[in-house]
């Protein structure tokens, strides 16, 4: 288990929403896992935020569901 | 030792397949002690999640004593529950927190159907903010005269003051209020700093009155809000663009610093308090090994580093000075260790502060056990610190009832902060006891050499010269009752614990009494020391609550205690003395108490047993070497 962005991000997204990492792909976001409503994905942000050291606009919140669209962000904050 | 291999900076990913290997393997005090491992080497929002997602995979059994919380609130807190649950977690509570409506808590407060009361929390939390409660003071000050800036704060605060009322008529749960914060930015700064009507000397001096409306009841406290984001950094803090959309003021980084200011309230709000420091001495009390550097080589003094060690030293002398008792144990020979100790004049701790001593080349684990024996004192009661991890880790996978604090080798300065920020040693009052009891344990010590050279236990119960108060509770010693209740196991018949708020209700209620007893001798006052509860029904006393402290086991107190109280029924026109033993895994001392003062089993339960003394033929006798005063 190699700690590259993605995997990192997979294993946040399953230990935010109490699924096993192993059922997270880059496709993963609110339709596929119940769990991820609202207050939780605010906690999946700040999760996101103190990980990386990265800040997320308010603005983008919204936008930011699903594990792909999670990975791009990071990875144009922290380039 | 020498076959263990100290815990290293192993990676995340690492410290996750050794937690599932541990799973896998059913081996659960590890998984547990991985988990933590893995929480307090980054206790980052992140990691707190991951940390709760490892704990869910333990038994149900292994997860701690539940505490529900309910945060009355004006901002966004459920963030901070991550934190707050994994931190509580490795003190041995189960967190269950719960959030109010978004700025919905005076509606929450007046209606009693709301959910604040309905799910019956332990523990409330009033987590407001100036913008909300003073929005004159924080938001457009300057518009203000200050006498109308006077008049909104007179009015918050009996509003504050109303909303206390009504929750203390309701509910006895513990409640915890949000002080009020400065602003980064004051109006008028830099001329607000040494204006005594200015911003920051308003939100300072509502403070100071919510502090004296506490004061007036009993278990509502204050949360220095303003310190606890200080001490993090104002800027850091906030997150001011997430509270102007979303409402979350505090940024992700900070949401563990304000989940340890609550658990500070809540690890002795639920009772959990350590007795006992025990601190290694090598580069932990003094910086280098005496047996090798010798007296003139360790560091300790007014220069750094030895100036760390004198810091480390003057937080321990601060925990003795509230009651937390001080003891060594050193891998060292004896006499090296105390010659350090008595005559290094960097000390600023001696002999007489340590309780225990155990300098010499035992595994700490067997030291460990023998102090909690000596001292009388639980094994879950002991906070260890050291420099060397083998030996935490030793300690840990041993005793894992025993509080070990992580500090660093190369960082001598962290070992003053990591005792103090150590919730187990979070005190809310301080009784006369706690200020004295390091020198209690000094004259417990003398008594004991006493006990040596009298030869029959009567001679020695007369030398001792016992005089004991005995009344009926009062403001003045509600805290030392409910304390007692909290804290006593061993001598404790039914190990019920009571906050302060319900011995109040105990002792306003005209058919229930509520004593204590206070003991003192030749060699000192040993403070409140038993605490008896009775409820009168028809002609029968039971028994609620009757303990004592281990302070002054087998000196026939309890025998003065179980006398008074048979008197006071016989005058009251009882003709029965009941009372329940109610066994658990600490109280085996006071099994026999009921039975050797005549009282008869009339009834076994899967819970305990219940104890009859008959007033008329078999009264308890008083014990005629301790002298009874009822005030």
């Amino acid at each position: 288990m190699a700690d590259t962005p993605i995997d990192e991000i997979r294993q946040l997204v399953a230990d935010t929403f109490g699924i096993d990492v192993g059922s997270v792909t880059a496709e993963t976001s609110p339709e596929t896992v119940e769990a991820w409503e609202s207050m939780s994905h605010l906690n999946l942000m700040l999760s996101l935020e103190s990980q990386f050291g990265i800040s997320i606009e308010p603005e983008e919140i919204p936008t930011l569901v699903s594990v792909q669209a999670i990975a791009d962000k990071v990875e144009t904050s922290s380039a | 030792m020498s076959d263990r291999e100290p815990p290293n900076q192993t990676s995340p990913a690492m410290m996750r397949e050794q937690f599932a290997k541990a799973i896998d393997a059913a081996d659960h005090p590890l998984a547990r002690r991985l988990a933590e491992r893995f929480w307090r080497a980054n206790p980052t929002t992140a990691n707190a999640a991951a940390t709760l997602a490892m704990l869910g995979k333990l038994p149900e059994a292994a997860r701690g004593t539940p505490l529900s919380i309910f945060f009355l609130r004006s901002f966004t807190v459920e963030p901070a529950f991550n934190p707050l649950k994994a931190s509580a977690a490795f003190l041995g509570l189960e967190v269950e927190a719960r959030a109010g409506e978004f700025n919905a808590y005076v509606q929450e407060i007046i209606d009693p159907a709301s959910a604040l009361y309905t799910s019956e929390p332990d523990v409330i939390v009033l987590a407001v903010q100036a913008r909300d409660l003073l929005p004159e003071v924080w938001t457009n000050f300057t518009d203000h005269t200050s006498d109308q800036i006077d008049q909104r704060i007179e009015h918050a605060l009996t509003s504050l003051s109303g909303w206390i009322e009504m929750i203390r008529s309701r509910t006895q749960a513990h409640l915890v209020i949000h002080g009020m914060e400065c602003p980064a930015a004051p109006a008028n700064d830099p001329m607000d700093g040494q204006d005594l009507h200015g911003q920051q000397a308003a939100l300072r001096r509502f403070n100071r009155e919510l502090v004296l409306i506490a004061g007036e009841h009993a278990g509502v406290h204050v949360l220095d809000y303003d310190g606890l984001v200080a001490n993090f950094g104002r800027d850091r803090w906030h997150d001011e663009k997430k509270w102007l959309t979303m409402r979350m003021p505090v940024a992700a980084d900070a949401l563990p610093a304000l989940a340890d200011g609550w658990l500070r309230f809540l690890a002795p709000l639920s009772g959990l308090a350590a007795k006992c420091l025990v601190c290694d001495l090598d580069n932990t009390m003094w910086g280098g090994i005496i047996g090798e550097d010798g007296m003139d080589g360790i560091a300790l003094g007014i220069e750094y580093p030895g100036a760390a060690f004198q810091q480390f030293q003057r937080a321990a002398l601060d925990l003795y000075n509230q009651g937390v008792v001080l003891a060594i144990c050193s891998k060292n020979n004896h006499d090296d260790g105390m010659e350090g100790i008595r005559t290094h004049p960097g000390m600023l701790l001696g002999e007489k502060h340590f309780a225990a001593v155990r300098i010499n080349w035992q595994d700490k684990v067997t030291n460990l056990r023998e102090i909690a024996a000596e001292l009388n004192i639980g094994i879950d009661s002991l906070v260890f610190i050291d420099d060397n991890p083998v030996e935490r880790e030793m300690v840990r996978e041993m005793l894992p009832e025993v509080t070990v604090l992580d500090i660093d080798e190369h960082d001598p300065l962290g070992h003053a902060r990591a005792v103090r920020a150590c919730p187990l040693f979070a005190r809310l009052n301080l009784s006369d006891d706690d200020r004295r009891r390091g020198q209690m344990y000094a004259e417990q010590r003398q008594r004991s050499e006493l006990q040596s050279n009298v030869t029959s236990m009567e001679d020695y119960y007369r030398s001792l010269e016992m005089v004991a108060d005995i009344g009926q509770v009062d403001d003045t010693r509600l805290a030392r009752v409910a304390q007692l209740t909290q804290k006593t196991n061993q001598l404790n018949m039914t190990t019920r614990r009571y906050s302060e708020q319900e011995i109040a209700a105990f002792a306003a209620d005209p058919d229930a009494r509520v004593y204590w007893i206070n003991v003192k001798d030749r060699f000192g006052d040993n403070g409140v020391v038993g605490v008896m509860i009775t409820r009168a029904e028809g002609d029968t006393w039971a028994f609620d609550t009757f303990l004592m402290s281990c302070r002054v086991i087998g000196r026939t107190v309890e025998t003065a205690m179980l006398a008074t109280v048979t008197e006071d029924a016989l005058a009251a026109g009882a003709t029965r003395l009941t009372g329940w033993f109610l066994p658990t895994k600490k109280n085996a001392p006071a099994q026999a108490i009921y039975e050797h003062h005549g009282f008869k089993k009339t009834e076994e339960s899967d819970d305990g047993t219940r104890w009859e003394l008959d007033l008329a033929t078999s009264p308890v006798e008083a014990p005629e070497w301790i002298q009874r005063d009822r005030p």
